[in-house]
């Protein structure tokens, strides 16, 4: 017999049967005190000291959760940054001016293009650098040679 | 035995190889210089950087530590302490002070600083990633860490020359806007 927690028991079909135990409240701590086994010491035995301690580490892991959207969008930022360094062009242009052509891509699958793909990426780099080129927004733009075999919409 | 092919296999380890890299430190300023070494050193540079489950940090090789600038009079009003740990131990020390005493430290220590800015209380990665750095005062670089150099690391600053550089010729044929009069005296 595979023994359930409640929270599993919860959610299981009807026709499973649940375990009924007699004392109500006592199963409802055992409950609790099953989340609480990483925490040390008291926080894992004592009731009262659990559910307080319980209570702390939501609010610390919904904190979390919030931290890792902007984690990750630091670290993508970071590896398109590098990647763009690696071909002379600066991230600001970079990410500014590929909506423009209707790229729509975000900057999760523009970082894992510049790792797992490097030539798709590249082909974007010089696309940018050839867009910077034809619009001549500041002088480093005017006088720089646009890259050889992208065409654009002039040209043709 | 994993089945990733010989091809796959070589591939994965140039991904994560440790590059070494040349810095050459001639007329730059320290400060900035750090920012650029302290990237390259942590493995910024590569689209692969993550800083929390791997370390793809590189090797610096710097030379001619003996030659970087500072802005200004940075040299005569930064102060570099140090503790001995008794009692009144605690001494300062001019930047030019250090620098003629070691030609290194200085560039060492702002390094030292950019490496440990990530955002945690204590920095273990920083120790072994000092070890990475490679200072040198001159241009002499022994045979064993040259052999591994292979790429550069683009310089903060166009390197200026000083009139020493030039020849006596450039310098009389550079245009003059006056001439001294016969009787003046130059000191």
């Amino acid at each position: 017999m595979v023994q359930l927690t409640q929270v599993l028991c919860k959610y299981m079909p009807k026709w499973v049967p649940r375990f009924r135990g007699s004392n109500k409240s006592f199963m409802r701590k055992q409950h609790l005190l099953s989340l609480c086994g990483h925490l040390y010491g008291r926080k894992r035995n004592c009731f009262r000291i659990a559910r307080r301690a319980l209570y702390r580490t939501f609010e610390i892991s919904q904190d979390k959760r919030r931290e890792k959207k902007v984690f990750f969008r630091d670290l993508f930022t970071q590896r398109i940054n590098s990647a763009c360094a690696e071909h002379d062009l600066q991230y600001k242009y970079f990410i500014t001016i590929l909506p423009q052509l209707n790229v729509e891509l975000d900057r999760k699958i523009l970082s894992s293009l510049a790792i797992w793909e490097p030539r798709t990426f590249k082909s974007l780099v010089e696309l940018v650098k050839a867009k910077r080129c034809e619009e001549g927004i500041d002088e480093a733009a005017r006088n720089a040679t646009p890259p050889a075999g992208v065409i654009t919409r002039g040209m043709l | 035995m994993s089945n990733l092919t010989k091809f796959r296999r070589t591939q994965q380890w140039l991904t994560f190889a440790r590059l070494w890299y040349l810095y050459d430190a001639t007329y730059q300023d320290v400060f900035d210089s750090a920012i650029v070494i302290a990237q390259y050193l942590r493995g910024m540079n590569k689209p692969i950087y993550d800083h929390v489950r791997q370390d793809v940090g590189n090797h610096v090789v710097v030379i001619n530590t003996s030659k970087v600038s500072m802005p200004v009079d940075e040299w005569k009003w930064r102060m570099y302490s140090h503790h001995s740990r008794y009692g009144g131990g605690q001494t300062w020390a001019a930047a030019h002070e250090l620098h003629s005493k070691d030609p290194t430290i200085v560039l060492y220590k702002a390094v030292y600083k950019e490496v440990g800015s990530a955002p945690r209380a204590v920095n273990l990665i920083r120790s072994p990633t000092m070890a990475r750095l490679h200072l040198f005062p001159d241009a002499c670089i022994p045979p064993e860490i040259k052999a591994n150099i292979c790429d550069q690391i683009r310089q903060v600053q166009p390197v200026l020359k000083s009139l020493k550089d030039y020849s006596e010729e450039e310098v009389e044929k550079f245009p003059k806007i006056v001439d001294y009069p016969e009787d003046y005296v130059v000191k």
